[in-house]
């Protein structure tokens, strides 16, 4: 990718923090840093070997992207950045060092100290729990979409079974982009209302358990 | 499948940060908790993929829309840390550039007689919250390239474009005025536009909260409220409602060559936004 490197205008501006260079980068690379620190790395440690297995849960990952685009996005890193080399190696030099400066910081505490191992990751395919879980999650969805009025659900079907941008989705349904940008922010509301009835979510111990059957999901 | 949090309280706090912006304040005390307990962490991380299915993303490393923004949101320098005079919003990402902000941090108490300002070093937004107010030009349903960066402008517009106002705003404000003057505007009788609260009734009204960068009311074609020449916005920001009289005779008190972009008085935080309309008048 050499987003940086074919426009200038766009490189100038991103050193001199202008938000709309800043936004065009973040929007361009965060998957592949999300990706990275989602799939591990190995790097060497005390003249060993080490691979850092990627953060495994949802929070932990959210958190360390941020705190590589936080550095990435500062003054001096931007400043540091020569315009010559492709961005995303140096972002993701960052995106590493984040990490492994973070991991050190936290070695006494299990849940990352057991990131860490000296061999290679084992191959990880879904477990059958896992797969369950996706089932159950695609059931769910499904359900949820057929709990929406019409306009509701060609709304999700454009956004995200198209993956069409928010305007795009907005002229086809003859909304405003507030009005799209409002029902989206809605949609999810409501499927975590719908998750919350059905006893899917919920806190403490004492809600409701998950009754698939009942909910007419199991066949 | 069953996801669940220790208390109600990091529930809604998970729960609102999976599916829209939250202030720094809510997204500290999620962290708090959730770095705290393993347990809340794997419910948030189950939330979180529930939400990416709906969203179709399959990959485990896919971060949802709503963390996405978020953390650009977090990690976009502010205002008051050198915010460009041009941005593009990121609702408006598919489009193009939009034109300039002008963030802020002054307080300004509603003392009609008392124009006090305060240095913006005395401002709380940057530890409190972020504070934006961006105006984009459509034409033919595009957005309109911002002017230079070495302009003094936000946005350069003709009669007949759409003016679109993006907001941020994690400051905990409560109410909101956005008025337009143009040119000589302050005298009796001159041009007033309203921008919000739509209908005008002369007083601000309740402000979108926990935003960031999202379309402030409609698009306002620049037809028979608006001339050609320059247009100032003005925005202000307050705790507790505030009457239109009340801005007008502050702005009163100012040149119309200084900008007010950043002044204050008390709870009350101003910015402002200029554009130039072109275009022959009627």
């Amino acid at each position: 990718m050499t987003l940086l490197l074919s426009d200038r205008a766009l490189l100038d501006a991103f050193r001199d923090g202008a938000s709309w260079a800043i936004t065009r980068v973040y929007q361009a690379y965060v998957d592949p840093v999300a990706r990275v620190l989602r799939q591990g790395f190995s790097f060497m440690s005390g003249g060993q070997p080490v691979r850092f297995r990627g953060y495994d849960n949802s929070w932990d990952l959210e958190c360390a992207v941020q705190d590589t685009f936080s550095h990435a996005f500062s003054p001096a890193a931007r400043q540091a950045y020569d315009g010559v080399s492709p961005y995303g190696p140096y972002l993701m030099t960052i995106a590493r060092n984040q990490t492994i400066s973070r991991l050190r910081r936290d070695m006494r505490e299990y849940r990352r100290r057991t990131a860490l191992a000296a061999d290679p990751p084992p191959p990880a395919p879904e477990t059958p729990e896992q797969q369950a879980m996706r089932v159950q999650a695609q059931q769910l969805i499904q359900a949820f979409g057929a709990s929406l009025d019409g306009v509701q659900r060609r709304f999700l079907d454009l956004r995200f079974g198209e993956e069409q941008n928010l305007l795009e989705v907005a002229r086809q349904l003859g909304l405003t982009r507030m009005k799209a940008r409002t029902l989206e922010q809605k949609l999810r509301q409501a499927f975590v209302r719908f998750l919350r009835q059905r006893g899917v979510l919920g806190d403490g111990d004492s809600g409701p358990p998950l009754l698939l059957l009942s909910m007419g999901l199991h066949r | 499948m069953r996801i669940r949090f220790h208390g109600r309280g990091v529930r809604r706090l998970a729960e609102r940060a999976l599916t829209g912006p939250v202030s720094p304040r809510a997204h500290r005390r999620l962290a708090r908790a959730l770095d705290g307990s393993e347990s809340d962490r794997k419910a948030y991380h189950q939330l979180a993929r529930l939400m990416g299915q709906l969203e179709g993303r399959q990959e485990e490393d896919a971060l949802t829309t709503a963390q996405r923004e978020r953390i650009l949101a977090a990690v976009t320098p502010r205002s008051a840390e050198g915010r460009p005079a041009h941005a593009i919003g990121w609702p408006l990402r598919y489009l193009a550039p939009v034109a300039a902000l002008l963030l802020v941090t002054l307080l300004l108490l509603p003392r009609p007689e008392g124009p006090e300002l305060q240095s913006r070093g005395s401002a709380r937004l940057a530890a409190e919250g972020h504070l934006g107010l961006e105006v984009t030009c459509f034409r033919d349903g595009k957005p309109v390239a911002p002017p230079d960066r070495t302009s003094r402008l936000d946005a350069r517009c003709r009669l007949d474009d759409e003016l679109q106002l993006t907001l941020t705003h994690t400051a905990g404000f409560e109410q909101l005025l956005v008025l337009g003057l143009q040119e000589g505007a302050r005298q009796e009788g001159a041009r007033r536009t309203w921008y919000f609260p739509v209908p005008p009734d002369g007083r601000s009204g309740a402000v979108p909260r926990d935003v960031a960068q999202e379309p402030l009311g409609q698009a306002i074609r620049l037809a028979v409220n608006h001339r050609p020449g320059p247009l100032r916005l003005f925005a202000v920001f307050s705790h507790s409602t505030l009457q239109a009289d009340q801005l007008l005779a502050w702005l009163e008190t100012i040149p119309d060559d200084q900008t007010v972009n950043g002044l204050t008085r008390g709870d009350v935080t101003l910015l402002e936004l200029r554009v130039m309309i072109e275009g022959d008048a009627p």
